[in-house]
């Protein structure tokens, strides 16, 4: 019986192979999408799952209610740790971390190798106690017990060293923390919050040490719990200790505790912290979310692709009838062709799997491997998707088709059923609706990328570069660089500065002196006069400040942008020489320049300000190459820059490219929404593809009466064309203020964005109505150009 | 055999009531080899879907073989239909992805025959028809004449009591047409109880009986 079933199901996908390819096609695209997201996930889900005691580490949550809203920080007070650990006796270990520089790149030199280094931390030797670090040379309990130790993994000791031993090497940190390595040990695998690239001992700072107090937070703090400890229980022992110890006054500063599991997914309201690869838990839902939807695309295209050519399948079903086949062993037949033509299809999309991963893994910079499948759940999983795929594709032709009536053998033309046809009509408005949705998505999204690009951020970042200086030693050596080059042709400007635009200022409060209860968020930047010479930057009044300022409090300038001064309340030219109370008491205001993004144009423009007041150190040196010879000017710098800061490591950034950076995210994004949007696209014209036929194949006895009657093949196009068309217009209807609601609530995460107009949506019907036509026309023209009297003949 | 009294067919289109059969009595024996005769339109199909168990009378009883198969149940009539009845149609209808020996051996896999009683059955039949060398060929490799044999031979291999054939030979030649009418005469003379439609006069004459049916009566 089965065997007769599964020869007739093969030999029917044989008969029908334009259909059968078009109907495994479609699966094993939509399967293939399934597995590369569900590999997707399996990633963002099992982050930090290798670690060993993984169930019992947890990191520490400090609660702050100091600004305007309450704020939930990924560090903590350095004393901390070791308060709770000594009190709480479910609590085994503790480490902290802290990045060197709270996070700025450090300058690292080993010998005659220096790199800028953005992975270096420092940390209590019980690190190895509490995560899996697997050392390939030096002892793990005890390498960072002394203090200058430093341990370094795998990549960074091939980096400095080569294939000789670092141990007891010296790698220095910003030309002033010397320490020796006392240990290498195995990269750290991709999927982990916690990845440095080399921790020194927290004892080797003194300020980290010493005082212990509550009121910094910024080290990252894990504990290791005892066995079977609840972790709930020990955050109320937490709060206990936490009341004994803290100072009076510190009632703006509580603790919880966040499972390491839950890191990656679960923090994205938590600030101030050094883990920098978190994912998004929406992330996650939007993927699952896609998930499905492909596949119930792809599952009913299968379904109208079926039970299109019906008429075929209905004389099969009469004949059974008639000679004793019941419903059941006609809905089994049609059941095991469905199971038949997934499992093909399964098959298909796995090898796809195999040779497209490595094009999305470079694609989509991520990491995932195929071999990922086989492991743990997921191979239960994907039966359980593949069974529902077949029991849910196959019920609609099988229960559909083997409901056909015998009797109707004896006619010659089959009734169409009416119910069945709206629902296949519905079934395709909802793949056109989906296609819409995804090609005014993709529109809105270009355009909003092209906006970014182009909008003018209010300075020249064309052609400056930045090279990172604090690698020098000593103030003599900037000076000396600094002069020599000025000396250098093809040099428009040169500066040095605490940051550039893009990256974080220091954060400040600016009062109105006549006012004190208004205050407003300001970014300062410490820089030299030239700065606005490098940036371009337009001087609405006054001018740049003097030469460095002195010790004197009393001499620091400010550079204020427009914003800064509307909020003064003064006009720019007023506020020239006025004093206003920001880095000291009495600064004066000696210029005011327009309004510039110094940020991304996800954030609104701020105050802004730049000053020359020691508070901070100008760790960056940017030159400004004025037309022509770039690449000669450039090699020049590079070299008096080794020339002067011989230790110092040389790391260039272009100053338009890094902007251009800031909307990687989005631009990846862009990527993978034109590359889905691609797929689902595809699928849902095999299936226009499919049901043309049918719906064709349906009306060749009219067409060929109206050829009869007269028409032009030209006439018999449009006949056709206009159901699809009218399809695509209730399509649009329905998915057009949908996708307005989606994009406009996506725009609002960029303080500057386009305006969604008519133009867009009238593109996107355009688009659909071109292609649901190019899929069709194929088959249009076959049937207008068809003879008639082959169609009006009866059987 | 079978009985039909006051067997009526009709549909409601509108308000007003269209008639396909009307007040039908016929009594057909064992071993007849009836002709159903009439111009189109005058329900000829009808009747023979509801002697087959393939649709159902509004008024009026069918008896089969002393049953009564208008109160039988769905499921009961399906059997029935099964075990008695075979069927052998114009346009073949031969299922295209099988070949000759399996088109024949369908109707006993949905009957639970084991595989060497198929065997045997199927090859009794190829035997008959002198088909043997043509058993794993598809439809579309026949010609119209030797499409239908295969057609009957489908219809007798599992020894039904009744045969019923809507217009065998329309679609054959008159040669063709003239063998498959041969056929039935013998199988009819084996025992085997045969209904047909036609148009032609001369393949009714094959019958022992001609009843004429028209506007959904029968006409004396």
């Amino acid at each position: 019986m089965w065997h007769s079933y599964l020869k007739r199901a093969f030999r029917h996908l044989y008969r029908n192979r334009l259909f059968s390819l078009i109907n495994i096609g479609g699966l094993a695209i939509g399967i293939t999408i399934a597995m590369v997201l569900f590999l997707y996930l399996d990633y963002e889900q099992n982050f930090d799952a290798f670690q060993s005691k993984a169930d019992r580490i947890v990191r520490l949550i400090s609660h702050s209610t100091l600004g305007d809203k309450p704020e939930k920080w990924g560090c903590s007070p350095n004393v901390a740790a070791d308060a709770f650990n000594s009190e709480i006796p479910s609590i085994e270990a503790h480490v902290r971390m802290i990045q060197h520089n709270f996070g700025e790149p450090a300058n690292v030199r080993a010998n005659e190798k220096a790199f800028i280094e953005s992975g270096v931390f420092w940390t209590d030797p019980s690190v190895s106690r509490v995560f899996d670090l697997d050392f390939i040379s030096g002892n793990a309990l005890t390498s960072l017990s002394k203090p200058h130790s430093i341990i370094i993994s795998e990549d960074v000791a091939k980096k400095y060293f080569g294939t000789q031993n670092p141990l007891g090497s010296e790698l220095v940190v910003d030309n002033q923390v010397n320490c020796l390595v006392t240990g290498v040990y195995r990269n750290i695998p991709e999927q982990s919050s916690f990845r440095p690239d080399m921790m020194g001992s927290i004892s080797s700072i003194a300020w980290m040490n010493s005082p212990l107090v509550w009121s910094n937070a910024s080290f990252e703090t894990y504990f290791l719990l005892q066995k079977g400890a609840d972790y709930k229980n020990v955050e109320k022992e937490i709060d206990r200790v936490a009341k004994e110890k803290k100072p009076a006054g510190s009632n703006w500063l509580s603790f919880s505790l966040q499972p390491l599991l839950d890191i990656h997914l679960g923090s994205e309201d938590i600030q101030n912290t050094y883990v920098d690869n978190t994912g998004s838990r929406q992330s996650c839902r939007i993927a699952s979310l896609l998930v499905f939807v492909i596949l119930l695309i792809a599952s009913i295209n299968y379904m109208n692709l079926s039970t299109a050519r019906s008429q075929k399948r209905f004389r099969e079903v009469g004949i059974c009838k008639t000679l004793g086949a019941g419903r059941t062993e006609l809905v089994r037949h049609f059941y095991i062709e469905t199971a038949v033509m997934v499992l093909i299809a399964f098959v298909v999309s796995i090898l796809l799997l195999l040779f497209i991963l490595p094009y999305f893994n470079t694609f989509a910079h991520t990491q995932l491997k195929a071999g990922q499948l086989l492991q743990g759940v997921a191979p239960g999983s994907i039966s359980l998707c593949l069974l529902a795929i077949i029991l849910f594709s196959g019920l609609y032709p099988a229960l559909y088709l083997s409901s056909f009536n015998p009797k109707d053998l004896f006619r010659f033309s089959f009734r169409a059923d009416r119910f069945n046809g709206i629902l296949r009509y519905g079934l395709v408005v909802i793949q056109f609706s989906v296609s819409i949705v995804l090609i005014f998505s993709t529109i809105v999204f270009y355009r909003q990328l092209k906006y970014i690009e182009s909008k003018n951020p209010g300075f020249q970042p064309e052609r400056v570069v930045c090279f990172n200086t604090s690698g020098a030693e000593t103030e003599k050596q900037m000076e000396g660089l600094m002069t020599d080059l000025k000396g250098v042709s093809g040099i428009g400007a040169v500066c040095l500065s605490q940051t550039y635009p893009g990256r974080d200022g220091s954060l400040r409060t600016l009062y109105k002196s006549n006012d004190p209860a208004r205050y407003k968020e300001i970014i300062t930047c410490r820089s030299s006069k030239e700065v606005l010479s490098v940036l371009d930057l337009k001087l609405l009044a006054g001018k740049t400040f003097r030469e460095t300022a002195g010790q004197d409090a009393e001499s620091h300038q400010l550079i204020l942008n427009r914003t800064a001064v509307d909020f003064l309340g003064y006009t720019p030219e007023e506020a020239i020489g006025k004093r206003v109370s920001l880095i000291g008491e009495n600064d004066e205001i000696v210029g005011v320049v327009e309004d510039f993004h110094y940020q991304s144009l996800h954030q609104p423009i701020g105050a802004y300000a730049f000053h020359n007041a020691a508070t901070e150190n100008c760790a960056y040196l940017m030159v400004r190459m004025s037309g022509g010879q770039e690449a000669s000017t450039l090699a020049e710098v590079r070299s008096r820059f080794s020339k002067h800061l011989p230790h110092a490591a040389l790391d260039q950034v272009f100053l338009d490219g890094f902007l251009r950076s800031l909307y990687a995210r989005e631009s990846q994004a862009l990527d993978m929404v034109f590359l889905f949007s691609g797929l689902a696209i595809l699928l849902a014209c095999l299936g226009l593809f499919g049901l043309s036929a049918y719906m064709i194949e349906q009306r060749l006895k009219e067409i060929s009466l109206r050829k009869v009657l007269g028409a032009s093949v030209a006439q018999i196009l449009i006949l056709i064309s206009r159901r699809f068309i009218l399809q695509v217009l209730l399509s649009g209807a329905i998915a057009l203020p949908l996708s307005w609601l989606l994009m406009t609530s996506w725009l609002e995460h960029f303080a500057f964005h386009i305006g969604i107009g008519w133009s867009i949506g009238v593109a996107t019907l355009l688009l659909t109505v071109a292609t649901a036509l190019l899929t069709v026309a194929f088959q249009a023209l076959k049937a207008a150009t068809s003879k008639p009297a082959a169609n009006l003949r009866t059987e | 055999m079978i009985t039909l009294q006051h067997l009526y067919k009709y549909v409601n289109q509108g308000g007003s009531r269209v008639f396909l059969l009307r007040d039908i009595n016929l009594d057909i024996h064992s071993g007849e080899f009836i002709s159903i005769m009439g111009p189109s339109g005058s329900g000829k199909s009808t009747l023979l879907n509801i002697i087959g168990m393939l649709d159902e009378a509004d008024e009026g009883s069918y008896l089969f073989n002393g049953q009564s198969v208008d109160s039988m149940k769905e499921k009961q009539r399906a059997a029935l239909c099964k075990e008695q009845i075979g069927f052998v149609f114009q346009a073949y209808h031969l299922i295209d992805e099988l070949t000759v020996y399996e088109n024949i051996e369908t109707p006993l896999l949905y009957k639970n025959y084991t595989a060497s009683e198929r065997k045997a059955m199927v090859g009794d039949m190829l035997d008959r028809f002198h088909i043997v060398g043509k058993k794993d060929l598809f439809p579309h490799q026949l010609s119209g004449g030797q499409q239908q044999l295969v057609g009957i031979a489908r219809a007798i291999v599992s020894r039904p009591s009744l045969l019923l054939a809507d217009e065998p030979t329309g679609n054959l030649n008159s040669q063709q047409g003239l063998e498959v009418m041969e056929l039935f005469k013998s199988l009819n003379q084996e025992g085997l109880t045969i209904i047909q439609v036609t148009h032609s006069e001369k393949n009714a004459a094959y019958g022992s009986r001609i009843i004429h049916l028209e506007d959904g009566r029968i006409e004396h």
